[in-house]
C-alpha cells in the first residue's frame, strides 16, 4: 500500500496530464461527429459579445464592394419583377400563382468571423434560435453555397463552412448534371475538390458546379464553384476534380440561413422506405 | 502574491493579444500564429509542475473558446506545460537555476533561449498539426506548415523578448 501511494505520489503530474489530456482529446474528436454543446464555443457568452464588438468597428472596411453587390442582387430582382414584364395574355401572372408555392425561406445573418486557416473553419454569424435559426439547415450568400448549421445558441450560430475535414455535399455538375461529393483537401482556401464523377463525364475548365438539392438543405442550382482543373484519380475511374470556390471566405461579410419550408413534409416521405 | 498577480497580468494580455490581433490576421499559406505559448514559455523555473500545466490548459482552453477548436489548442498547450520541464531541465547548467530565475532573455541570455525556445516552439506545433491537419492534407504539406509557423512565432517571441529587454535596461538605468 505504501508502495502504491508513492508510485502515485511519483506519477502524479504525468497522471494529471493523462486525464486532462484525455478528456480534451475525446471532446476534440468527437466534436467532428456530434456538435458538442458542452464545450466553449463562439455562440457563448463573452466570446460572442466580443466579436460581435470587433465586427461593428471592422464592418465599414468592405462597404464599396458590399454597396456593388447589392446593386448587381437589385438589378436582378427588378428584371423578376411583374412590373417589368409586358403581359402577353390575360391569364399568364396568374398561372405563376397557382403553379408556384413557395418552397424556401432565408434569414440573413452578418458574419462576426471567418478563419480559413485550420483543418475545420467555422464561421460565426449573429443569428440564433430567436432567428428561427436550427442546426443542419444549409446556409449561402449572394455567390454560392457557404456550408451548414452546425451549432446554434439564441443570438448566434456557428457554420460549418465548405473549408472543413468531411463536409460532404452533393453537387452536380451544371452541363452533364453528373453528380458527386464536395470535399475540402485542406490545402488552401481558393480549392476544392469533387470526388465520385466518372472520368467518362466531358468536363471543361471553367464549368459551373452547382448544388443538387437533395436532402432538402440546399435549393437546387445554388452556385458551388467553377472547375479549374481535373486529373485522372489514381487507381479509380474517377475524375480528381479541383475547383475554385464561388464564396470568398475570406471577405465574406453576410450570409443567408436556408430555411425549408416543406422540410418535415419531405423528410416524412423519405423516413417511409429507411 | 505581486508575482502570481503579475503573471495573471501577463495571461491576460498574452491572451487578449491572441485573439485580438493574431487571430484576426490572415497569414499568407494558411497558418496558425499562436503566440499566446510565449505565456507558458516565461514561467518561472520554481514553478510548481501542476502548476504549470493548470496554466498551460487554461491558456488553451481561453484560446479555444475565441476560436472554435474544441480542445485543439487546450491539448497542444497541456502538451507543451509537460514537456516544458524535461526540455528546461536537459539546458539546465549542472548546479540548477538560481533561485526566482525566470527563463527569459535578460536572465538566460542567447545561447540558452534560442535553443530551448526553438525546441518548444517545434514540440508544440508538431503536437498541434499532428492532430489537426496529418489526416487532412498528408506528412509533407503538414511538416510545411510546423516549419512555417515555428519560424514566424519564434521570431515574433524574439522580438518582443529584445523589446522587453531595452525597457528593463532602461529602467535600470
Amino acid at each position: 500500500m505504501q508502495n502504491l501511494i508513492s508510485i502515485f505520489r511519483y506519477l502524479r503530474v504525468f497522471l494529471i496530464f493523462l486525464v486532462l489530456q484525455g478528456a480534451v482529446l475525446y471532446v476534440y474528436f468527437t466534436s467532428e461527429v456530434y456538435p458538442s454543446i458542452q464545450f466553449v464555443n463562439s455562440t457563448q457568452g463573452i466570446t460572442s459579445k466580443f466579436l460581435e464588438v470587433h465586427n461593428y468597428y471592422t464592418r465599414y472596411f468592405g462597404l464599396i464592394e458590399e454597396n456593388q453587390k447589392l446593386q448587381k442582387a437589385y438589378e436582378q430582382l427588378l428584371l423578376m419583377n411583374p412590373k417589368s414584364y409586358t403581359r402577353l395574355t390575360a391569364d399568364k401572372i396568374s398561372i405563376e400563382d397557382t403553379v408556384y408555392k413557395q418552397s424556401f425561406s432565408y434569414i440573413k445573418g452578418d458574419v462576426l468571423r471567418s478563419p480559413t486557416h485550420k483543418a475545420n473553419n467555422y464561421i460565426t454569424a449573429n443569428i440564433g434560435s430567436a432567428q428561427g435559426v436550427k442546426r443542419g439547415m444549409g446556409v449561402i450568400n449572394h455567390d454560392g453555397l457557404v456550408g451548414y448549421v452546425y451549432e446554434v445558441s439564441e443570438h448566434y450560430c456557428l457554420i460549418k463552412s465548405i473549408l472543413s475535414e468531411s463536409i460532404n455535399i452533393d453537387v452536380s455538375l451544371n452541363k452533364s448534371g453528373q453528380f458527386g461529393l464536395l470535399k475540402w483537401p485542406g490545402t488552401s482556401p481558393d480549392v476544392v475538390s469533387i470526388s465520385g464523377i466518372p472520368n467518362d463525364t466531358e468536363i471543361a475548365a471553367g464549368e459551373l458546379v452547382v448544388t443538387r438539392g437533395t436532402g432538402g438543405i440546399f435549393p437546387k442550382g445554388i452556385p458551388v464553384g467553377k472547375v479549374t482543373s481535373f486529373d485522372f484519380a489514381e487507381g479509380e475511374a474517377n475524375w480528381d476534380l479541383r475547383i475554385k470556390p464561388s464564396v470568398n471566405f475570406r471577405a465574406i461579410k453576410y450570409v443567408y440561413v436556408v430555411n425549408h419550408l416543406l422540410k418535415s413534409e419531405l423528410d416524412n416521405l423519405e423516413s417511409l422506405v429507411e | 502574491m505581486r508575482e502570481f498577480l503579475k503573471y495573471v497580468l501577463w495571461f491576460l494580455l498574452i491572451l487578449l493579444s491572441q485573439v485580438f490581433f493574431f487571430d484576426q490576421l490572415s497569414w499568407p499559406g494558411g497558418f496558425t500564429l499562436s503566440f499566446y505559448i510565449y505565456f507558458i514559455l516565461i514561467i518561472p523555473h520554481n514553478t510548481n509542475r501542476i502548476v504549470l500545466l493548470m496554466a498551460a490548459f487554461a491558456m488553451g482552453l481561453a484560446v479555444d473558446a475565441f476560436n472554435d477548436t474544441f480542445g485543439l489548442h487546450a491539448s497542444s498547450a497541456l502538451a507543451l506545460g509537460w514537456i516544458r520541464f524535461y526540455i528546461y531541465k536537459s539546458f539546465e547548467p549542472s548546479v540548477g537555476y538560481p533561485e526566482n530565475q525566470t527563463p527569459v532573455l535578460s536572465e538566460m541570455g542567447w545561447n540558452w533561449i534560442l535553443k530551448v525556445y526553438t525546441l518548444s516552439i517545434l514540440t508544440f506545433y508538431t503536437w498541434f498539426y499532428m492532430l489537426s491537419f496529418l489526416r487532412l492534407v498528408g506528412p509533407w504539406f503538414t511538416f510545411q506548415k510546423i516549419i512555417i509557423s515555428s519560424i514566424s512565432t519564434l521570431l515574433i517571441i524574439l522580438v518582443v523578448q529584445v523589446l522587453n529587454q531595452r525597457r528593463k535596461n532602461k529602467n535600470e538605468l
